[in-house]
This record gives structure tokens, sequence and C-alpha cells, in this order.
């Protein structure tokens, strides 16, 4: 099951890497003696309301959604193993006050932390790939911190520190080794929810352009018209959903 | 009485943290965008000046933060820079709609989940159906599941884009999801308490055993959880009313984050931060009730 879910990632990073070779059209452009045409040999999936290649889009919205995994999911991978170690290798009342601002944060929803974050920012792909992944910061590393902690509290880190460690050493050698199962199970929920944040946002309007080629975008503008071409909604939908899906799935696999 | 009054200590620093973070990025910023929407509109020398100090533009960081910190605490939101309205009245009227959409989808998702756990510990079909909501309603974006049910439900049932039905449908769905599958874990857990052996190897009848051997113990863990995906119930009814464009808190963020409408961008946030920090609160309340050990 897991690699059955990798290899499907791997299938769509192709996808979206080879996004210039494999659409047949540009994405943006509109032509008015095409408009909501069913699938085709000429138009693999058809075409939307204004007169655009569905599959093209697709494709750069597979390329879109990567760029957004990638981009969004290591800030927030990053982030939270940065905020959280620190936190955690932090004693006494510091941790605490640490501890405290992070479960603060806790009390915005992640969606509604990346709108705030979003709001004073250009519109443009790098403010959704940054506002998803800050987004997600407080809720992982506060798990982040209190795995360092309970690392720091071991038996293991005061033995090390008997023989003569170094704070330097203990970091490395106690603190993020032991972090790896964590960080393990942390990172696919981490892609998984910074991507749908991101798609989330560029779905509420946020995105680079109004009709930007990204699975939610592609998703906000079928809205409109998806009693006359349903694939306008199901083909990136179910891209995401495949996406998600996998993720999840790698997430589940030590459970 | 203590983690109460710790939690409520939290919660009021919770609070200031948004209201401080919200002030930074919102007000400290952008103020050369909102000096820019001055000079850009055909405004008079007076009139512009008007406005700089009714925002507080022309006073020191540390003031306007000050001043602003007072306003708020005095239940002032400011005004919203579109339309001049004061922005208490604007979510006060969303409010209710939020509520409402919230309240409904939160109370049947709890007697669903508890029905969908018990059910499936009578039938593997259920638990399987159980299972696999859960990783659809966890992959599957709300945007898209919402498009969904606007397709296929409100196709068949003819239901309009403004239905109540249709929201309260998406975010029951994954709510559920969520909670039936978190709920069947922890009661497999509680099933082997060797309280429930016991009352087992009395012959108590099936669903008694159940209903007060294995449910009741997990109901402070329960409540716990429902608080848990509160965070995640605000964050999707935010998609789920701009979906369905339902006047609610969520729009009105949406809208005024587009329109960089900064003032009422914060009451939002703030608003929704404190809807999760009463939830938070309460929930801790009502499991000190329901579960005397952790009273203790």
């Amino acid at each position: 099951m897991t690699r059955a879910a990798l290899a499907l990632l791997i299938v769509f990073a192709l996808i979206g890497v080879f996004a210039p070779v494999l659409a047949t059209d540009d994405p943006y452009r509109a032509d008015i003696n095409r408009l909501l045409l069913p699938p085709s040999m000429d138009h693999w999936l058809g075409t939307d309301y204004i007169g655009r290649d569905l599959w093209s889009r697709w494709v750069y919205g597979a390329r879109h959604t990567l760029i957004l995994l990638v981009g969004a999911g290591s800030i927030a991978l990053g982030g939270s193993g940065a905020v959280g170690v620190l936190v955690g290798l932090q004693t006494g009342s510091l941790y605490r006050l640490g501890k405290g601002v992070i479960y603060g944060f806790m009390s915005l929803p992640p969606l509604i932390l990346a709108l705030l974050i979003a709001a004073p920012m250009p519109r443009s792909l790098s403010t959704l790939i940054f506002a998803a992944g800050i987004g997600q910061i407080p809720a992982f590393a506060s798990v982040i911190a209190v795995e360092t902690q309970r690392i720091m509290g071991s038996d293991y880190r005061l033995a090390s520190e008997a023989l003569g460690a170094g704070p330097w050493h203990i970091v490395r050698q106690c603190v993020l080794r032991n972090l790896y199962t964590t960080m393990r199970a942390v990172m696919p929920m981490a892609l998984a929810y910074s991507l749908l944040t991101a798609s989330t946002l560029s779905f509420l309007g946020l995105g680079e352009r109004a009709d930007f080629a990204e699975w939610g975008a592609l998703l906000a503008e079928s809205r409109f018209n998806f009693r006359e071409s349903p694939l306008s909604a199901a083909a990136p939908g179910l891209g995401m959903l495949a996406v998600m899906m996998c993720l999840h799935l790698i997430a589940k696999r030590d459970e | 009485m203590k983690p109460i009054i710790n939690t409520l200590l939290a919660g009021l620093f919770a609070a200031w943290l948004t209201f401080t973070t919200a002030f930074v990025l919102l007000r400290l910023v952008p103020t050369s965008a909102l000096e820019a929407r001055i000079s850009l509109s055909e405004l008079n020398a007076v009139e512009a000046q008007r406005i700089t100090s009714e925002y507080g533009l022309d006073q020191s960081v540390s003031a306007q933060y000050l001043n602003q910190l007072m306003q708020y605490l005095g239940g002032d939101l400011g005004r919203s820079l579109r339309t001049g309205q004061p922005v208490t009245l604007l979510l006060g009227t969303r409010l209710r709609n939020t509520l409402e959409l919230v309240g409904t989808v939160s109370a049947l998702s709890v007697v669903l989940s508890v029905l969908l756990a018990w059910a499936a510990f009578q039938s593997r079909a259920v638990l399987a159906l159980v299972e696999a909501s859960s990783v659809i309603s966890l992959s599957a974006p709300v945007y898209w599941t919402g498009l969904l049910a606007l397709l296929v439900v409100g196709g068949w049932f003819g239901l309009p884009q403004s239905s109540f039905l249709l929201p309260v449908l998406v975010l029951t769905f994954h709510l559920t999801a969520q909670m039936s599958r978190a709920l069947v874990v922890m009661l497999h857990h509680a099933e082997q308490m060797p309280f429930v052996v016991y009352g087992q190897s009395k012959g108590l009848p099936a669903a008694l055993l159940w209903f007060r051997y294995v449910l009741r113990p997990s109901a402070a863990a329960f409540i716990a959880l429902f608080a848990s995906q509160m965070a995640i119930l605000l964050g999707s009814t935010v998609t789920v009313e701009a979906l369905f464009a339902r006047p609610g808190v969520g729009t009105m963020l949406v809208d005024a984050v587009i329109a960089r409408d900064y003032p009422v961008v914060q009451g939002a946030v703030l608003l929704l931060a404190l809807l999760s920090l009463v939830v938070g609160l309460g929930s801790q309340m009502l499991s000190q009730f329901v579960d005397p050990r952790v009273r203790s």
C-alpha cells in the first residue's frame, strides 16, 4: 500500500515536472471558437467555458500542486522543527513560556492563521507557499517540542552528559537522532496539511491571478459551469484527492 | 477549579497573542498601503488628514498599539476601510449565521459518531465504512466535497446553492468521519479495561455494557477530541461559507482579505480565535463535569 502510494506520488511529480512537454496547449489561452467542448482527440479533457484546454490546465495544475507541496511543506517542516527543538531544549519557565506561545497560536485554525499572514502580502505563488507553510507550524512544533523535552529528560541524555558530552554533541547525537521517528511520522502529515491549506487559499481566490492553473483555483472556476462540464470539477478534484490520499496512506504506515 | 483558571489564563494569553500578531501583520507592515489608499482616493488635504488621524497613523507605533488594545478591550473593533461601518456591527450580524452552522454540525456529528462507533462494534461492514470515510474525509479538500454535494445532492433534490442543508451535510461528513474513527480507537482501548471484563463476566446485557462501561469512561477523551476537531471545523467553515456564499464570519474574513480591509480581517480573526478558545474552555469544564477522574 505504502509503495503504491509512493509510486503514484512519483507519477504525479513527473507529470508536474514535465508539464510543459505534456501540455497540448497554453493553459491560459482562451479561444471563443471552442467553448465547453466534450473530450476529444484534440482536447483530451475537453475545454472550459472560455475555451481553454482542460488537459493542459490540469497538467499545469499538477505542476503548481507539486510546487505548493514542496514549498509549503518545507516551510512547515523546517519551521516547526526549528521552533519545536528550540523550545524543547529550554528548561523550567522558559520552556513553559515557549509552549504557551505555541499553544496560544494553536487557538487559530491553520487556515485562518494562513489567511491572516496572506492578508498584507502581495497575491503571488510565494505568498500561498509562505502563508500555508507558516500556518502549520504551531500544531507540528508543539509535537516536536514535547518530544524534544522528553528526550532531554531521558536517562540516555543524562548518561551521555555524564560521559562528558558537550551541548552540541547532545543536540546532534541525542536530540536530533532520536527525533527521527517523530519527524518520520510528522513529515507526510505536514506535507498533506500544507498542500491542503495552500490549495484552499488558492480556491478562495488568493492565488497569483484569477485564472491561475492550480487545482484549487480550477475547482473554484468550475463552480459556475460544472453542470455543463463535469470533468472541469472532477479532474482537479480527483487529482487532489489522489495526492492527499497517498500522503495519508504513507502517514498511516507506522500505525 | 485550578485547571479551569489555568485554561482561562492561557485563553486570555492566546487572545492577546492573536491580537498582537494581527496588529503587527496588519497595522504595522501595511501602514503604507493605507497611506497609498488615502492619497490615491481623490481626497483633499483636510479629508486625508482626518482619515490619517482617525486611524491613528500620525501617532507612534506604541501609542497606536496601546490605543487599539484599549479600544478592543472596550469592545470597539474599529471601522471597515471600505464601507466605514463599525466592524462589531458587521461581525454581529454574521456571527449568528456561523454559529448556527457550526452548532448544527457539531450536534449532528456528536450524535452520529457515537451511533456509528456503536454500529462499528456490531458489524465489520460499518467498521470498514468508518475506516474508509476517515481516509477520504482527511484527503478530500472541503471545497471539493462541497462542490460534489452541490452537484450530486443539490442536483438530485433540486436544492438551491443557498440551501442550509448542503453546508451542514458537507461539514458533518468531514467531522463525523474523523470523530467516529477516533472514537472507535478509543473504545477499543476502553474495552480492554478490567471493569469491562468484570461486567462481561457478570453477564450484563451488551447494550448496557457498551454504553455504561465502555462509552461512559471514554466521555472525557471524546470531549477533548471534539475540542481539538473544533479548530479544523472552524477552518472548514470558512471554506464552506465561501463556497456556498453564506454570509458568515468566514465569508467576511475572506472578502476582507481579498479587499485588504484590514480592520475587518483583524476583527474576524480575533472573533474566530475567541470562538475556538471558548469551545476549549467549555469542553474542559464539561469533561470535569462528566468525569470525576479529571477533577482530581
